[in-house]
């Protein structure tokens, strides 16, 4: 196959609204580390365990124990919010913006290259340059980069998505990768193991998976991103 | 009908105009009437603490002045800090070139507007949008929650803003969102 065709990829996506919800938490999960509804947690589990080491001190002091408690219930109750209920807000937000942009929701016709992505549905056409984004994030599932001057967020689909070999290397990481994913990704991910791990992301199981045009739009993005790559092993 | 068509280039000025709408638009309606509300509040607490402070002699001197400066601080200058800060920091997104603005040409038709820029092409029907937003500076388009086009009024030709204003009033209805100009969004 000639450089220039190896460099470019076509295809045609409709994005739904699961998706989009599964891009935005990839995007939140990988925007920033305070973010993620783990550290969140953590942080406020931390305080909890901070302020109660002072509690017999305070005790001592004061002859009450009254304001620690109760500040050690509001930290493990955010805690646990920010556990449990983080998803529930990303994934409204996520709908809000969804259903906020009707020309999102159109079929579109992509064509990504090693320095951009074009797409063109009945409304519009649009260029975006890889070095206009801050970062991308790759999952089992999509692609999502953020920042795009046109469209703040652009979700690109992975072909298939029943079965979509995974890369070595923890969830988060940084790094490009300069090998196709076919080549190094001995690792699975099938639709058994997403029900398994309690994914709820949409899959397609029907739709056999394109695996060549996952690495080859894998190997585009980590090359034109570089160290702005994120790869998630699975769904945020 | 003859379209409505403006050709423009967004300039540091337009840019800031901008930013500012985007700002004013996010802080219009029940986000400014629940900051009001909460100053509100905040000014009572103070009172009533003050009242308790004389009447009972409770120390809560420090707790009243600190909700009276909180209360005046949300009701008079939550909004001019604001501002003032997007301003700066609209200013900042310029000059260090984080800001695309190409020139644009952007028609006005009856059904549908049109929109060509360098990367960019569409032709959208006012279905399509979120909403609109007018303030004395500039048009903001919003085809998404987060994403919207600005159309200067200063690159308008005379008598074409209050052509626009209608079409706009006439297609989006309470979706388009005039600043300080109708009732629901004063």
């Amino acid at each position: 196959m000639p450089e220039k065709e190896l460099m470019t990829v076509s295809f045609e996506q409709t994005l739904s609204e699961e998706e989009f919800a599964c891009a935005f938490r990839a995007l939140n999960h990988c925007a920033s580390p305070w973010r993620r509804r783990g550290v969140r947690a953590g942080l406020c589990a931390t305080a909890a365990l901070a302020v109660a080491l002072f509690l017999p001190a305070y005790r001592r002091q004061f002859a009450t124990a009254v304001f620690p408690a109760v500040l050690i219930c509001a930290l493990l109750v955010g805690a646990s919010a920010f556990f449990f209920l983080q998803p529930v807000w990303e994934n409204r937000k996520a709908h809000e913006l969804y259903s906020s942009c009707a020309l999102m929701a159109q079929p579109a016709r992509f064509t990504v290259r090693a320095d951009r992505a074009e797409w063109k549905n009945r409304y519009e056409s649009c260029t975006e340059y890889w070095t206009d984004f801050l970062f991308c994030a790759e999952t089992p599932t999509l692609f999502v980069a953020a920042g795009g001057f046109q469209r703040g967020v652009l979700v690109i689909k992975k072909s298939g998505g029943g079965r979509v070999p995974l890369r070595s290397g923890r969830a988060g990481r940084r790094g490009g990768n300069s090998e196709p994913r076919p080549a190094r990704g001995k690792e699975t991910f099938s639709a058994e193991t997403a029900g398994a791990k309690g994914i709820s992301c949409p899959r397609e199981p029907e739709k056999a998976p394109d695996v060549e045009r996952n690495g080859r739009l894998s190997l585009l993005l980590s090359n034109a991103f570089a160290g702005r790559y994120y790869v998630l092993k699975r769904d945020a | 009908m003859e379209p409505v068509a403006v050709s423009f280039a967004v300039t540091r000025e337009d840019f800031l105009d901008w930013r500012k709408a985007q700002m004013k638009r996010a802080m219009a309606g029940a986000y400014r009437r629940t900051v009001r509300l909460a100053g509100v509040y905040l000014l009572i607490f103070s009172a009533v603490a003050i009242l308790l402070c004389l009447a009972r002699g409770w120390p809560l001197q420090w707790l009243a002045a600190i909700a009276a400066a909180g209360g005046v601080f949300l009701i008079f200058l939550l909004n001019p800090t604001s501002l003032a800060v997007v301003r700066l920091r609209a200013a900042e997104e310029f000059d260090s070139g984080r800001a695309w603005t190409p020139a644009q040409a952007v028609r006005f038709y009856p059904d549908r507007l049109e929109v060509r820029s360098e990367r960019y092409e569409a032709e959208i029907p006012y279905g399509m949008l979120f909403c609109a937003y007018e303030d004395g500076a500039v048009f903001l388009l919003y085809t998404g929650g987060v994403e919207c086009r600005c159309i200067p009024k200063r690159a308008m030709a005379p008598g074409d803003c209050e052509k626009v204003e209608e079409l706009l009033a006439d297609r989006l209805k309470q979706k388009f969102i005039q600043e300080g100009a109708r009732e629901w969004t004063k």
